[in-house]
């Protein structure tokens, strides 16, 4: 039997159909290999976590998922979304990643405070947006990326 | 000068005195006067008796001479001649002790004259003198015998010498006992009137100083009673007059601090009322300013909210717009490339950038400068809001309703929402914000209706004590407890489908009461509905 590949989820979690899609195609574009899963805002992302085989039918629990969070969002918002993962004995070894417009230091430090793994500043200026997101692929790559499945043993 | 002063009544003892002083005085100059008297009378009594006694003795001399003369009968003419000098040596004597004798006589009165020494003492003692001339001269003639008798009948009346002394200190003592008589009557009438004067004077003294204690006390008592701040007594003395005086004094003085106090207790109660006054003058301006400073506050916190949220929700679509546009370009660089190709073009792969790439591009571009349009919409009517002045005035909220719903006709019809509107106490308020907040709150109503069913729509209003309280209530798809206080936030959409919304709406009903005083609040159940309600104060400050 041979051993099994872990693929790599990427849950975007965007308001904005415009940016969710120039970050997919931005993330393809540096060859990261992953599958991308869409969350309009917190209630679907929390829905994906709970299920993810609703979103995702070859979903399995020894795959990998990274979180990238946009902050302002209507009904749950970011950093709901970042204190339930990370106050949740289930999900809190999950990586996210903070991708947002606003750059505030109270933001920063909030997010932080409540466990994100990486904070990036979504950019206006397109080439410069690209690079973020190039950065943020390198990231993901070189991370070591824990399964649900051992946070699950935890 | 009252006849109860005390100058009065000390001159009475001073009177009183004085008279006293000078009847002592008196009385011992009149006891040294008499007892002098008596002292010279008994000194000229002793000169009277001793040179009495002495002339007595001289005489009792002639006489032994004349004796023995006779017996003797041997005598010389110069012993006769010798003895005739003595004779009238003696007799002269006897003539100089009568004038000292007359002269006492005369200093110690009357009565000792006839008693002691008469006249004819003097001429016996004269006829004597004649007698013993007589007897010299028998002597010399030698007639011895007639000598004899004659000095023995004159012998015979020789006086008898201690009756006589007797006599004048007879006379003496009778004038010491007359003198002491009327000394010792003087005494006692003294002594009675001494008596009588001390008395009197400690009687007098006695007297004034209890009236002058009782005075004192009540003056005393008076001023105890006024340091505990009991004025209804009056201080009453009846004398002496200088306390009299010093009674009405101190009643005056009295009535004066009663007065005063009087005034001090008013004034005080008066500077109580006005403190009270003053702090709560205070207390409600600090009030005031802590009003006005939480407002402040909030509407600092607001605007930065808004200034956050609008760059925020500007920043997105600018995102869409720059990397669709980039894209756009990329794409375009791609379709150049396509058809500079040498040969056939590949019409499925232009279509395919066409169709995929480009058009969703442009729909993105398109989509996100829309976006903006209505965000710079929504914060310029924030921004609009409040800058010209409130034009306040009494609104009928009834027919205000009624406008409103008249405009949204089209979204009612649409919506085939219901309203039920009871009848509504007017307000006094800018009709045009009004009428924004209720279009809001009907929008936002008929906006976030729960599809499955019906829409109804209610509006109803009640009357507080200051202020009128305007309730909408609608069946809508609620909000979720937590999402509550973020509602009044500027930019702040319950669901990002329903996209016309510019995420102003209740900002700008929290606005438009802010500048009436006014509160804004929200009840909400997931899934049943939300209930809206703003309270128009009476008196509105602005």
């Amino acid at each position: 039997m041979t051993e099994y590949v872990p693929s790599l989820n990427i849950l975007i979690v965007e308001d904005d159909d415009g940016a969710a899609h120039l970050i997919k195609t931005n993330l393809k574009r540096t060859g990261i290999e992953a599958k991308f899963i869409r969350a309009k805002d917190g209630e679907e992302a929390i829905a994906f976590l709970k299920s993810p085989e609703l979103a995702n039918p070859a979903f399995s629990f020894k795959d990998k998922v990274v979180v990238l969070l946009d902050i302002r969002m209507p009904k749950v918002d970011g950093v709901q979304v970042l204190q339930f993962i990370k106050q949740s004995e289930f999900y809190k070894l999950l990586p996210v990643i903070m991708f947002t417009t606003s750059n505030r230091a109270e933001e920063v430090r909030r997010c932080y405070e409540a466990g994100c793994n990486f904070y990036i500043k979504k950019e206006v200026d397109y080439k410069r947006f690209s690079e973020k997101i190039a950065s943020l692929s390198a990231f993901i790559q070189n991370a070591e990326l824990p399964v649900l499945e051992v946070s699950e043993n935890v | 000068m009252g006849l109860k002063s005390v100058k009065f009544q000390l001159a009475v003892l001073t009177l009183l005195f004085g008279i006293f002083v000078v009847i002592v005085l008196f009385h011992i100059s009149y006891s040294f006067k008499i007892t002098g008297d008596q002292m010279k009378n008994m000194k000229e009594s002793h000169e009277v008796i001793s040179r009495y006694l002495v002339i007595q003795q001289k005489e009792e001399a002639i006489l032994s001479d004349l004796h023995a003369f006779i017996d003797t009968k041997i005598v010389t003419s110069i012993e006769l001649d010798d003895q005739l000098a003595k004779i009238n040596d003696w007799f002269d004597d006897l003539r100089d002790w009568e004038k000292v004798l007359r002269k006492w006589e005369r200093s110690s009165g009357s009565i000792t004259k006839d008693i002691v020494f008469d006249n004819t003492f003097i001429s016996v003692k004269k006829r004597q003198a004649e007698a013993y001339k007589n007897v010299i001269s028998l002597c010399r003639d030698r007639k011895l015998n007639e000598a004899n008798s004659i000095l023995t009948i004159e012998e015979s009346f020789f006086p008898d010498v201690n009756k006589t002394i007797i006599r004048i200190l007879e006379g003496i003592q009778k004038q010491m006992d007359s003198n002491l008589k009327v000394v010792k009557r003087f005494s006692l009438t003294i002594g009675i009137a001494i008596l009588c004067a001390l008395l009197t004077i400690v009687l007098f003294a006695f007297v004034s100083f209890q009236h002058f204690n009782r005075g004192l006390r009540a003056l005393k008592n008076g001023a105890k009673r006024i340091s505990l701040g009991e004025f209804g007594e009056k201080i009453k003395i009846k004398r002496p007059q200088e306390l009299v005086d010093l009674g009405a004094a101190f009643n005056e003085m009295q009535e004066a601090i009663e007065t005063r106090d009087k005034k001090i207790t008013e004034d005080r109660e008066e500077i109580a009322k006005l403190n009270e006054i003053l702090e709560k003058k205070v207390d409600d301006s600090s009030k005031t300013i802590v009003t006005q400073n939480k407002a402040l506050k909030r509407k600092n916190a607001e605007l930065e909210q808004i200034l956050h949220a609008a760059s925020h929700d500007l920043r997105t679509p600018l995102i869409s717009i720059q990397g669709f546009s980039e894209e756009l370009r990329a794409t375009c660089e791609v379709l150049d490339k396509e058809l500079s190709v040498e040969g056939d073009v590949d019409k499925n792969k232009l279509k395919e950038l066409f169709e995929d790439d480009i058009s969703l591009a442009l729909n993105y571009i398109v989509n996100g400068s829309k976006r903006m349009e209505i965000l710079l919409e929504g914060l310029l009517r924030i921004s609009r809001m409040g800058r010209d002045s409130l034009k306040i005035e009494d609104i009928d909220m009834n027919e205000l309703v009624q406008v409103v719903i008249d405009t949204l006709s089209i979204q009612i019809e649409e919506s085939k929402a219901t309203f039920k509107v009871s009848e509504l106490a007017p307000c006094k308020g800018d009709p045009s914000l009004i009428e924004q907040v209720l279009t809001n709150l009907f929008t936002n109503a008929i906006k976030y209706r729960e599809p499955t069913r019906e829409c109804v729509i209610e509006v109803s209003s009640e009357v507080l004590t200051d202020s009128v309280k305007y309730t909408v209530k609608d069946n809508g798809i609620g909000i979720a407890e937590e999402n509550l206080p973020k509602v009044f936030n500027a930019f702040y959409r319950v669901d990002e489908e329903t996209i016309e919304g510019d995420g102003v709406g209740l900002a700008i009903i929290n606005r438009a009461l802010d500048l009436h005083n006014g509160i804004a609040t929200v009840e909400s159940e997931l899934g049943v509905g939300s209930v809206f309600s703003f309270e128009i104060p009476n008196n509105i400050v602005i």
